[in-house]
C-alpha cells in the first residue's frame, strides 16, 4: 500500500501513482501559509484492486472511454487500461486489464478518475496550472500549446511554487488546493528552464513532454488572479482585464465537466461563486518572440501591487 | 409578466448579468445598462412600468428608453431566455 497526499486527499493505492508521497506524520508544511491539516478536515480515500464489473448501460464517451453513473457509483471504462469504479467520496476501485502497464493503469486514476471524485466533493476542477506565492495563487488557463505549465515553471525561478498542473482544484474561498505539481514542458521550454533534453530521457513521456519536479507547496492558497493565454498574432504581449460576462464566457471552456454526471446547476453556482469575484486577465502572447520573461515579470510586479 | 425560462441560471458577476441557458450550455451577459433594465422587468413584471422607472433613473426620455428596453427583451425572448406571459 502506497500513501499519497493531492487535492486536499490522503489518499491509500495499491495502484502506483504519479502523485506526490504523503509527507511521515512528523513532518511539518514547508509551503507557505499553514499546511492543509490546519484547516481543512483530513479527507481519506482508499483505491484498491478488485472486480469491477463493466456495465453496458454506460452512455457518456471520450473517444474510445465509457463513462457514467452506474447506479450510485461512477463507472470509467479504458479498454487498454481497466475498469474502475467511484463508490461515494471516499473509495475506488480498480480492476486493470490483464497484462496492463501499472503506469497506464495510475494515469486514469490521476488523469480522470480523481477528477470525478473532486466534484463529488464539491471542487470546481479547471484545466491548467497554478503556482502560489506570498499573496496567493495564480492560475494559468488556455489550450493545448498556448504556455501554462511553462508559464508556472518559468515563475519558480521567481520564488513562487507550483501548486498543480493539468487539473486545478478550487475550493470555496476560493481557495486552490495542491494538485499533481508536475507541470510537463514541450522540449524547447525545458531546455530553456531546465537544462539539456539529452540528460532527461528518463523524464520524457514517450509522446512530447518532459516531466519535470520544480518547487512545490502542498498548501492550499487563496486564489488571487487567473490568466487565459492565448497565442496570438500580435507584436507585443497584452495583458486585458475581462469583466462581467465576458469573463465568465472566457473561463467556461476552460471549466472541467462531464455531461451526464455533472449538473450544470450545480457547476454554474460554483462557478459564480468561487470565480465571479476573481479578477481574470485575457493574454496575447505574440506567437512570434519570446514574451515568457516579460510576462513572468509582469505578474510579480501585480503581485507586489495589486494582490497584497 | 416577464420571467426567466426554466433552462435559464442567472447571477452577478462585475455588476453585470450573467445567464446560462443550461440547455445549450451558452452564456450570455448583459453590461450594467442592460442588466439594470432587466433587473426593472423582472420587479415590474411588464414593459411599461419598467419603462417609466428606468426613464426616471436614468433622467432619460421614455421614448428612448422604451426603444431600448424593448430591443433588448425581445432579443432574449428570441435567444429563448425569458417568456413574457400575457397578463
Amino acid at each position: 500500500m502506497r500513501e499519497y497526499q493531492a487535492f486536499g486527499m490522503h489518499i491509500e493505492s495499491e495502484v502506483a501513482l504519479a502523485l506526490p508521497l504523503a509527507p511521515r506524520s512528523d513532518a511539518h508544511s514547508l509551503g507557505h501559509g499553514k499546511s492543509s491539516g490546519d484547516a481543512y478536515p483530513e479527507w481519506r480515500v482508499s483505491i484498491g484492486l478488485g472486480s469491477v464489473k463493466s456495465d453496458p448501460t454506460l452512455m457518456q464517451t471520450l473517444g474510445r472511454i465509457r463513462y457514467g453513473e452506474s447506479g450510485d457509483d461512477i463507472q470509467v471504462e479504458v479498454p487498454w487500461a481497466g475498469r474502475y469504479r467511484v463508490r461515494g467520496d471516499s473509495r475506488i476501485d480498480v480492476e486493470p486489464k490483464p497484462a496492463a502497464d501499472e503506469q497506464i493503469v495510475g494515469l486514469y486514476i490521476t488523469g480522470l478518475v480523481l477528477s470525478f471524485l473532486l466534484r463529488r466533493h464539491s471542487f470546481l476542477t479547471l484545466h491548467g496550472s497554478a503556482v502560489t506565492g506570498p499573496h496567493g495563487a495564480f492560475a494559468f488557463l488556455g489550450d493545448r500549446g498556448s504556455g501554462k505549465s511553462t508559464t508556472a515553471a518559468a515563475l519558480t525561478h521567481a520564488g513562487y511554487d507550483i501548486l498543480c498542473d493539468d487539473v486545478i482544484p478550487v475550493a470555496t474561498g476560493p481557495v486552490v488546493f495542491p494538485g499533481i505539481p508536475f507541470p510537463m514542458l514541450l522540449p524547447d521550454a525545458y531546455e530553456r528552464l531546465i537544462g539539456d533534453t539529452a540528460l532527461a530521457s528518463h523524464l520524457f513521456n514517450g509522446i512530447d513532454k518532459y516531466k519535470v519536479e520544480l518547487a512545490a507547496s502542498n498548501t492550499p492558497s487563496p486564489l488571487c488572479s487567473i490568466f487565459i493565454l492565448e497565442p496570438r498574432d500580435v507584436p507585443h504581449l497584452e495583458v486585458l482585464p475581462l469583466r462581467g460576462g465576458a469573463k465568465i464566457a472566457a473561463l467556461f471552456p476552460h471549466i472541467c465537466s462531464s455531461p451526464g454526471i455533472d449538473d450544470t446547476r450545480e457547476l454554474f453556482a460554483r462557478s459564480m461563486e468561487r470565480l465571479g469575484p476573481i479578477p481574470v486577465f485575457r493574454v496575447w502572447r505574440p506567437i512570434a518572440g519570446d514574451s515568457l520573461s516579460e510576462f513572468t515579470g509582469k505578474i510579480v510586479r501585480m503581485d507586489k501591487g495589486e494582490c497584497a | 409578466m416577464i420571467r426567466l425560462n426554466d433552462s435559464v441560471l442567472l447571477s452577478r458577476v462585475d455588476d453585470e448579468a450573467v445567464l446560462l441557458d443550461a440547455d445549450s450550455s451558452v452564456y450570455y451577459g448583459l453590461n450594467a445598462a442592460g442588466s439594470r433594465m432587466f433587473e426593472l422587468l423582472a420587479e415590474c413584471g411588464d414593459r411599461e412600468s419598467a419603462i417609466h422607472l428606468a426613464a426616471d433613473e436614468y433622467d432619460a426620455p421614455e421614448e428612448s428608453v422604451r426603444n431600448d428596453l424593448n430591443a433588448l427583451l425581445d432579443t432574449m425572448i428570441e435567444k429563448g431566455l425569458v417568456k413574457e406571459d400575457a397578463v
